[in-house]
């Protein structure tokens, strides 16, 4: 698995897959930082939990676009050459399921720590009060990077059924607008679209009072039950896609 | 000879459509096997099915004696190399990073990658983008990947499709060349008749599906032995004449047609008709290639 995992970044050479992951990862960043300058100390003392409640708004956004683009560009190269039939014949179909996706997922978990490092780095640059909360950063690496790489399996099921990629490209963009959207209803909705993840395993509240104009985050219980869920769905989309893929005739 | 493929009634359908029916397919080892058809004859989904990347609805198939499944079908294959329709590859890569490619899924050193460069001569193309090779190029790339590991089994699906008359020409060589140098057997598909009287010992002539001719090509060769047409001013009563010398003739229109026969005997038998009936035609006519296979396939042939 180790050698066909490494074929998979041998065959990406040249095609600048990262480069595409990080110009997406730049934007968000520039975002997320944007007022960050100007926070007052009131802001300053509730940094961290501010960062780990805009960052998965954010996320709902850009990543199921970032997972497209990775499973996209990971798979396209098969269908473009006609690769599949020939690698049909030389290593078994769900072993290049299973490289194809944990190339793209370590991608996908690059991008995760990467975030986290911005956060880390911008916090102490701007002086959040207290030190990084290891624990809440660790619970939203895993449940940021659960999410990405259930979408991202997704994707590449599409991208790998579907010889034209701007159909599995549009239910990325598609998707971003439904896990955008399904966070301004109640979170159980978010509980049935795999887009809505972002949100149900969000684990920061906001409170705004209308008569201060002040706004304070606080840590919420983890939905466990939710993340089980997810695990779940990860399960049969993998086994389905798996199939899928298998069966298909060159 | 043992056979290297065999098939037994093998099947394939698409919706209502039996693409390839009841095909005994038999590929003698070490030869050069054309296998002939007009286009949609079911050639390229047959050789898809002896790579395993199409499932036959019924029927088996064995390939080095060996009963093909799923279980098998990889470790069977590292002896296989094939080029199935349009050569495959990265186009971003460039050749020697795609044979590369190769070499690792078959497990092959790839000090292999110079040796099969050199058959297929793109030896000084290798650093470039396969996305800028010629046609012809991709072709041979798609050649040189099926030769990596030095397989005992070619598997090639109308190679030369895309090539320029003088790329044919030389694919048409190498190919052929290929059992004697590397003792391979050679499975080769192709709509050109032309094509597999060039490069194959043995044929399998297939139409909608279906075998219509399998042999050694020198038995189709044969079917196109020369006769002699003759027309008399009676036929019926030439025809007489000549069952009473022992000759057994064809009607064929308004003539008669004469089995191979010596000179001198023909020459007897003709003075014979024009003494007692009256000889206005003598023709010799020889049915190419081309009528037998349109007469097999029902298909006008490509040339």
């Amino acid at each position: 698995m180790i050698k066909s995992l490494a074929l998979e970044f041998w065959k990406i050479r040249r095609r600048k897959v990262w480069a595409i992951v990080a110009a997406l990862l730049f934007v968000q960043v520039l975002w997320s930082l944007w007022g960050v300058e100007t926070m007052d100390a009131h802001e300053l003392s509730q940094g961290w939990v501010y960062f780990l409640y805009q960052f998965p708004i954010l996320n709902a956004i850009m990543m199921p676009v970032i997972a497209a683009v990775v499973a996209s560009r990971l798979c396209d190269i098969e269908h473009k050459g006609q690769m599949l039939k020939l690698l049909n014949t030389l290593m078994p179909a769900g072993r290049l399921f299973a490289a194809k996706f944990l190339c793209g997922a370590l991608y996908m978990l690059a991008v995760a720590l990467l975030q986290i490092m911005v956060m880390v780095i911008a916090g102490l640059a701007f002086g959040f009060e207290g030190s990084p909360p290891l624990d809440k950063l660790l619970y939203y690496l895993l449940f940021t990077t659960t999410v990405n790489i259930t979408i991202l399996l997704l994707q590449q099921v599409l991208s790998f059924l579907i010889i034209n990629q701007m159909i599995p490209l549009a239910v990325g963009a598609i998707g971003s607008f439904v896990g955008l959207f399904i966070l301004y209803f109640p979170q159980n909705l978010g509980r049935f679209i795999l887009w809505g993840y972002y949100g149900v395993l969000m684990f920061v509240g906001m409170d705004w009072d209308r008569a201060t104009r002040i706004t304070n985050f606080h840590y919420v219980p983890v939905d466990w039950s939710g993340f089980g869920v997810l695990a779940v769905a990860f399960c049969i989309i993998y086994i389905l896609g798996r199939a899928l893929f298998i069966r298909k005739e060159m | 000879m043992s056979d290297v493929i065999t098939t037994t009634g093998l099947c394939k359908q698409y919706g209502k459509f039996l693409r390839v029916k009841d095909l005994d397919l038999n590929v003698p080892e070490g030869v050069v096997y054309g296998f002939l058809g007009p286009n949609g004859a079911g050639k390229t989904t047959t050789m898809k099915m002896l790579l395993g990347i199409a499932r036959p609805t019924a029927g088996t198939i064995s390939v080095f004696g060996q009963q093909f499944n799923s279980k098998n079908r990889l470790s069977i294959l590292k002896h296989v190399g094939s080029l199935i329709e349009s050569p495959s590859y990265y186009g971003h890569l460039s050749g020697e990073e795609n044979l590369r490619i190769i070499c690792v899924l078959k497990g092959v050193p790839a000090s292999d990658i110079n040796r099969v460069l050199q058959i297929v001569r793109l030896e000084n193309q290798q650093d470039k983008k396969v996305s800028q090779y010629s046609m012809g190029m991709k072709q041979r790339l798609g050649l040189a990947c099926a030769l990596l590991g030095d397989p005992k089994l070619l598997i090639l699906d109308e190679p030369t499709n895309g090539l320029d008359p003088a790329g044919m020409q030389e694919m048409r060589e190498l190919i052929r060349s290929l059992p004697q140098r590397y003792g391979m057997t050679v499975m080769v598909s192709s709509h050109l008749l032309s094509e597999i009287d060039q490069i194959a010992a043995n044929v399998g002539i297939i139409s909608q599906g279906e075998f219509v001719f399998q042999d050694r090509l020198v038995s189709l060769h044969e079917k196109s032995r020369p006769s002699i047409a003759v027309r008399t001013l009676n036929n019926q009563a030439a025809e007489k004449i000549l069952d009473e010398q022992g000759v057994s003739c064809q009607r064929q229109d308004d003539y008669l047609l004469l089995p191979k026969l010596s000179d001198n005997e023909l020459a007897g038998h003709i003075s014979r008709l024009a003494g007692n009936i009256g000889v206005v035609r003598i023709e010799e006519r020889r049915k190419s290639l081309e009528i037998i296979f349109l007469e097999l396939t029902g298909t006008a042939v490509s040339l």
